[in-house]
């Protein structure tokens, strides 16, 4: 990783227990947190992030003025749950000697098993803050090789337990959640110990890895012998390999590495069935289906991933950031298919709608230096008053280069002079990292919206590059008005990016975020707003998902999105390798009862007012 | 009227006609326009666009597949006729133009108009045309509608509409140079399968609603209805507009906004009466209109413009399909392929029926149609022409059906002073303006102007009708409940639900073309009917069963909903006597041939009857029988009912067996309804209030053609037979 990227920086091992380092009921890590000091300030507190420590002066403006929110009225969480609150574990007992027959390490502590009963969706963190889920696993166990993860599978077989397989905990998609009417003992299987690399191969440029290894540590790793994936997904401080194969993930810089699953180069499954694996590692098959594509996707409901052969790079010679401003989001949208046109994205080009560049200017530090202070002036007059930009129009993309410096310094010129055709003026490194902090700050700062009243999601869609335009407005005007129909007292957030670009479409990211004072029902009123936003990305010609996967939340538009033999050759091979349903997570397929399919798990969990 | 605005006075008011109309102007803009297009720049953007650019290539290479002898046209061709058919389509807006225009138009209805009324409410239901792709949908009755609705909209700083006009102005290079200034472009009545044609107008009409420039205005009725009554609702149009919405919501949503228009006097009226008895429209020229600059010296009364809610095609589509759509497969295509389903088509046609009963719903009606509604109905059993009736009865008889109407939520216009004989005075006055028609040789007589020819009669007759007709679609539903309720049962005060239901499915079929019914509506329709004439005590549920009768306190009022359109059945019933007799003794199948032809061959077979027991004239059906549009509608409408085999082959079974229901029916109608006369007339005594109401029917003395059918038995065999037409 390059120094100047601004995700964490301090090396860290994820514990067995969780929660000793990572908040218990929200994102990320204990010490690092977005607050209002006494003067009302915004502050960043640790040290871990670059923008770590830094007052944000500008931010309580925008949160006051923007979505209306006061710092008066406060909705704080609940404490931290004591072992008696949380639900009764069911226990397999005969499971239960068979497991303290091996060397495999358990737990049954409460806090184990509450840490590893979610994801992060809003509904998620809803009930951790102001309520109590119904249902949660029932015991956590650490398997640290691939012969761990045989013994559980087949003593869950056995025995008549659930799997469910736990890595970064980062899903949003209700993935992790339970089923609650599963009666069977629920195992979380972490997957925190099978975090090495087994091999490293630079002839070929693989490397072996197993699956619970998060982004940073394999970045870490890799880097120490001058090599890397490539893939960075905006929670790959958490999330792991295994995470990323059973859910299609997609990175940032996809344009220069590839996707999860051009990455990909060999997987071990292990399932009731047996352990699944190809026979050689060559770079292309034609041997019928890809069974790699039965794996990826299948978000937990097929078998364990252990570990994953995966595509490296030597690490780039230079990493250098870029924006450029334009008049209108339109324009900004024709530069992107322009650029996807000649084949020549950067390692990653996003497009940030006005509200979000507005976002990201909120979030600057305090500069204190006047002559700074001048210069952004003069920037803001250039850009404006000479150019002509509408203040509350201009939009901006984000690039990042990376390469040797020659070509980083060519691919430079051509983009900009492409983005010039389009009326876009670069606008600075700064500005680029900036919109680039923005997506990781996004999860710490929806914890600070949640203590003030303030619910805020994302959620992303592809589509086919003539409807992308139509389908951000849609959906914009889409939440707009559901909320307003839903007696939302407040104006409204809502913000799109084209984070990625494909030669045949784009792929679009939404966050949302609405002031629920005054109404007592928020989760269940979020939920139907969100529906309907997915309703109307479905009719404008988008997609279920593009990266974020299916989980539950999504399940019940499965028929609708592959037709219903789509889903009858996904529920065909579910039967086949999982016959009895050791992994119950009851992701993908769409639940029979249709309410079940629709119910949000914090839905009877009412606002305090 | 309250919660309308004269716009003659308004413009009186802020200093004439030539003030106004140079007023700086500051329309209100859709937000959503990226940029303002010059009509030479939309022109080309069309000849540019990925449909064209498609369609051209798929003609090329569709010829290159046919055999090598034909002629084969060059790129360059094609691009030149696209060129030519887009000059002849497309508006050329200028609002110097329009202002001129505007300057002439209102000189002009300031002295042919008393009062052009619109609703206050205008601003508030425009409000959508600043977020949304709009389209208006006037009523279409007259030429003047879209002069109108753009002369409302300058007034109210509303952007001005394009409109979608048919070619018959084309001929008038002047006229149509002028009218394309305005706004408006112009489509080919007809062009079928000529597939540029087609991808020009589908771009042009979206590239307009797309960019919002303005707002979007066509007639849904396509031409104009010169009955007054409504026409059945087009879809070409409206499915071009809508599948930028459908397939993939390439716009937010698009807005309708209804604007329902009602003349106190036609301009066209008798040219209207003439066309339908037979008399060519004349084509529009130059010289014509200098003609009919006579027709500008007398008084046409006042208008009515009421611009009502929109109705969101989101909300409507949400109604129908849920969310998202359940099969989004029609995606699949790139969106310069124009694509829609079967369901989809089924999806805009019922829309179109919604969009139209709103605006029929949303006319004001003025004194003139019921005064005519009466006159026709008190002289039902009489012969045509010879309508008369004194003011009193007139009077107290037009105040029973205001009642009625306002209590089904129709807006009348009915303006008096507190002063004695008021609502007589208004009559008169309103009759002044139709001096035409009617005769006023007789002091507080009211009767219909006689001539010696049947044919100016008829033209005479036809136009009292088609004020009738501007409240044929308010009354319909009612007049069919009361009727189907009548021929429900064998009792006379008692009736049967279920069977009445049937019958009244059975008679919206039938009159599918003269009315507006939405298909699928029936049940909706006939239970909110019997619920207002239980409110309305016209009927009422009796014990513990609930049992249906007639209210003896109302009988007249039920009557008289029952007769409202009883000509109309009768005047079927000969339609298609007269076309079994075309038939040849044996024949099984009768080939219709050229349409128009039967037509006029059905019109001049009545006329000529007419014309040789004109001394025996009876009651079984009136003048509106030769109008071509009775006549058109009533053969058009069994195709829709399986009487016609592949479109042009009449099934002489079963017209005849239609016949004769209809005949059955009416029959038994005619009966029943002499039997609730004596009824009221014996309540009437009892009570002692005969001579309080003037509300008598004169009962039928001919029952000579339906002797011997009132075998109830054998009728209700036939009405359940209902399925076999």
């Amino acid at each position: 990783m390059s120094s100047s990227d601004p995700r964490a920086t301090k090396r860290t091992v994820i514990p067995k227990r969780r929660q000793e380092l990572l908040k218990w009921n929200g994102w990320g890590y204990k010490d690092s947190r977005f607050q209002f000091d006494g003067n009302n300030t915004c502050e960043v507190t640790g040290d871990r992030y670059k923008i770590s420590g830094n007052k944000l002066p500008i931010l309580k403006d925008w949160f006051i003025g923007v979505i209306g929110a006061s710092l008066d009225r406060k909705s704080l969480p609940q404490p931290e749950l004591s072992a008696d609150q949380l639900p009764k574990a069911v226990v397999n007992e005969e499971f239960l000697i068979d497991l303290k027959k091996t060397d495999i390490e358990y737990s049954e502590d409460a806090q184990d098993r509450l840490f590893r009963a979610h994801g992060h969706t809003m509904d998620e963190l809803f009930i951790l803050r102001y309520g109590k889920f119904e249902r949660i696993p029932d015991i956590v166990v650490w398997p640290e090789n691939q012969e761990h993860v045989e013994q559980l599978v087949q003593m869950a077989s056995k025995h008549d337990c659930v799997i469910i397989p736990y890595g970064g905990g980062t899903s949003v998609t209700w993935a992790l959640l339970c089923p609650k009417n599963e009666n069977r003992m629920i195992i979380s299987l972490d997957t925190v110990l099978l975090n090495k690399i087994l091999w490293i191969d630079e002839k070929n440029l693989t490397a072996r890895i197993q699956a619970g290894i998060n982004g940073q540590e394999l970045e870490r790793q890799l880097a120490e012998k001058g090599y890397c994936t490539g893939h960075e997904p905006d929670s790959m401080e958490f999330s792991t390999l295994g995470g990323w194969v059973a859910t299609r993930a997609s990175g940032m810089k996809k344009n220069q590495y590839g996707n999860i699953e051009d990455l990909l180069v060999h997987l071990t499954l292990v399932t009731p069935k047996g352990t699944l694996s190809k026979n050689c590692l060559v770079p292309r098959i034609s041997n019928g289906p890809d069974i790699h594509h039965f794996v990826l996707g299948s978000e937990g409901t097929l078998g364990v991933i252990v570990d994953a052969t995966l595509k490296i790079r030597p690490l780039p010679k230079c990493v250098k950031y870029g924006s450029v401003v334009f008049p209108c989001f339109e324009d900004g949208i024709k530069f992107m298919r322009e650029v996807a046109r000649q084949k020549c994205a950067p390692a990653s080009l996003r497009l940030l709608d006005n509200e979000q560049f507005s976002f990201g200017q909120a979030l600057k530090t305090e500069t204190g230096s006047a002559f700074q202070h001048f210069i952004d002036g003069l920037k803001k007059f250039y850009v404006t008053k000479i150019k002509g930009f509408e203040p509350s129009q201009l939009c901006a993309a984000t690039l990042v280069f990376e390469g040797d410096k020659e070509d980083v310094l060519a691919h430079e010129n051509k983009i900009y002079s492409i983005a010039k055709q389009f009326g876009g003026l670069p606008a600075g490194e700064e500005n680029g990292e900036k919109g680039y902090m923005l997506t990781f700050a996004i999860a710490y700062l929806r914890d600070l919206g949640f203590d003030y009243y303030v619910i805020a999601e994302s959620f992303e869609t592809s589509a086919p590059w003539d409807r992308v335009s139509d389908l951000i407005k849609n959906v914009k005007k889409c939440l707009e008005r559901s909320c307003k129909n839903a007696g939302v007292q407040y104006p409204i957030y809502s913000s799109a990016r084209v984070t990625q670009v494909y030669d045949s479409g784009a792929c679009i990211y939404f966050y949302f975020a609405l002031n629920y004072y005054g109404l007592s029902d928020p989760v269940k009123l979020y939920n139907e707003i969100e529906a309907a936003a997915r309703d109307e990305i479905i009719a404008s010609g988008g997609s279920l998902s593009h990266h974020h996967g299916i989980g539950k939340i999504r399940r019940r538009w499965m028929n609708q999105t592959i037709g219903e033999h789509g889903v009858g050759m996904i529920k065909a091979v579910k039967n086949y390798i999982d016959p009895d349903n050791i992994f119950a997570s009851g992701n993908l397929i769409p639940s029979d009862n249709p309410i079940e399919n629709v119910t949000s798990p914090a839905e009877n969990i009412k606002a305090k007012l | 009227m309250e919660g309308f605005s004269d716009l003659l006075d308004e413009i009186k008011r802020i200093g004439g006609p030539l003030f106004w109309v140079t007023q700086k102007k500051n329309f209100v803009e859709n937000i959503q326009t990226l940029r303002k297009r010059s009509p030479d720049q939309i022109k080309r953007d069309v000849l540019s666009s990925d449909r064209l650019r498609h369609v051209i290539d798929k003609i090329l290479e569709k010829q290159s597949t046919q055999d090598s002898l034909s002629h084969k046209v060059t790129k360059t061709e094609i691009e030149q006729e696209a060129k030519k058919i887009i000059d002849e389509m497309a508006h050329d807006f200028d609002l110097k133009y329009v202002r001129l225009m505007g300057y002439i138009l209102i000189k002009v209805f300031s002295n042919i108009y008393k009062h052009i009324f619109y609703n206050n409410d205008i601003l508030d239901n425009m409000a959508v045309m600043k977020h949304y792709p709009t389209i208006l949908l006037p009523l279409h009755r007259s030429y003047m509608d879209f002069l109108l609705v753009s002369i409302i909209c300058f007034h109210k700083n509303l952007q001005l509409p394009t409109i979608a006009a048919g070619q018959d102005f084309l001929s008038m290079s002047f006229v149509s140079k002028a009218i394309r200034h305005c706004g408006a472009f112009f489509i080919r009545r007809s062009f079928g399968s000529d597939e540029l044609y087609w991808a020009i107008f589908h771009e042009y009409v979206q590239q307009h609603l797309k960019n919002c420039e303005r707002p979007l205005e066509f007639f849904i009725e396509g031409t104009r209805s010169r009955t007054s009554k409504s026409l059945n609702p087009k879809q070409g149009m409206l499915s071009t507009c809508v599948e930028l919405f459908m397939r993939g919501h390439r716009c937010q949503d698009i807005y309708f906004i209804p604007i329902s228009l009602t003349y106190e006097r036609l301009l066209e009226e008798i040219l209207y009466s003439n066309e339908l008895l037979g008399i060519p429209k004349p084509k529009e020229s130059v010289s014509g209109l200098v003609k009919a600059r006579a027709i500008l010296k007398e008084c046409y009364g006042s208008i009515f413009i009421n611009f009502s809610r929109p109705i969101s095609l989101r909300e409507v589509l949400f109604l129908m399909e849920g969310p998202s759509p359940t099969n989004s497969s029609n995606l699949l295509n790139p969106s310069f392929i124009f694509e829609l389903s079967k369901p989809q088509y089924k999806q805009i046609e019922s829309l179109s029926y919604h969009i139209l009963i709103q605006m029929l719903r949303n006319q004001v009606i003025q004194p003139i149609s019921l005064i005519s509604t009466c006159l026709l109905v008190k002289n039902r059993s009489k012969f045509n022409t010879f309508l008369e009736l004194d003011l009193k009865s007139l009077t107290s008889q037009c105040l029973l059906l205001k009642s009625l109407l306002k209590n089904l939520g129709v807006k009348v216009y009915w303006p008096i002073e507190n002063e004695i004989d008021g609502d007589e005075k208004l009559i008169l006055e309103n009759l002044k303006i139709h001096e035409n028609l009617f005769d006023f040789n007789r002091v507080d007589f009211i009767s219909l102007k006689q001539f010696d020819e049947i044919f100016e009669n008829a033209c005479n007759y036809i136009a009292l009708c088609s004020y009738k007709n501007q409240l044929a679609n308010s009354l319909v539903r009612m007049s069919f409940a009361c009727t189907s309720l009548l021929l429900s049962s064998p009792k006379d005060d008692e009736f049967n639900l279920k069977e009445s239901f049937e019958i009244y499915k059975f008679m919206t079929r039938v009159y599918a073309k003269e009315f507006i019914f939405k298909s699928g509506d029936e049940s909706k329709d006939f239970e909110d009917s019997i619920k207002f004439l239980i409110n309305t005590s016209l009927i009422q549920e009796k014990g513990e069963m609930k049992k249906i009768e007639i209210n003896k306190f109302n009988v007249k009022k039920f009557l008289f909903l029952s007769v409202l359109f009883e000509k109309l059945f009768k005047n079927y019933v000969k339609i298609y006597s007269i076309l079994s007799n075309f038939v040849q003794y044996h024949q099984l199948l009768f080939d219709v041939g050229d349409e128009k032809k039967l037509f006029k061959d059905i019109q001049s077979q009545i006329f000529d009857e007419m014309k040789q027991n004109s001394n025996r004239l009876d009651y079984l059906y009136d003048y509106e029988v030769l109008s071509l549009s009775t006549i058109g509608n009533a053969v058009s409408v069994l195709k829709q009912i399986g009487v016609f085999q592949d479109k042009k082959m009449l099934i002489i079974d079963r017209l005849v067996y239609l016949r004769d229901k209809l005949v059955f029916m009416n029959g038994l109608v005619e009966i029943k309804i002499n039997n609730l006369c004596d009824l009221a007339k014996e309540f009437d005594a009892k009570i002692g209030s005969e001579q309080k109401i003037d509300f008598k029917f004169e009962k039928c003395q001919n029952l000579e053609p339906y002797i011997n059918i009132v075998d109830y038995q054998k009728f209700f065999q036939t009405t359940n037979l209902n399925s076999k037409i």
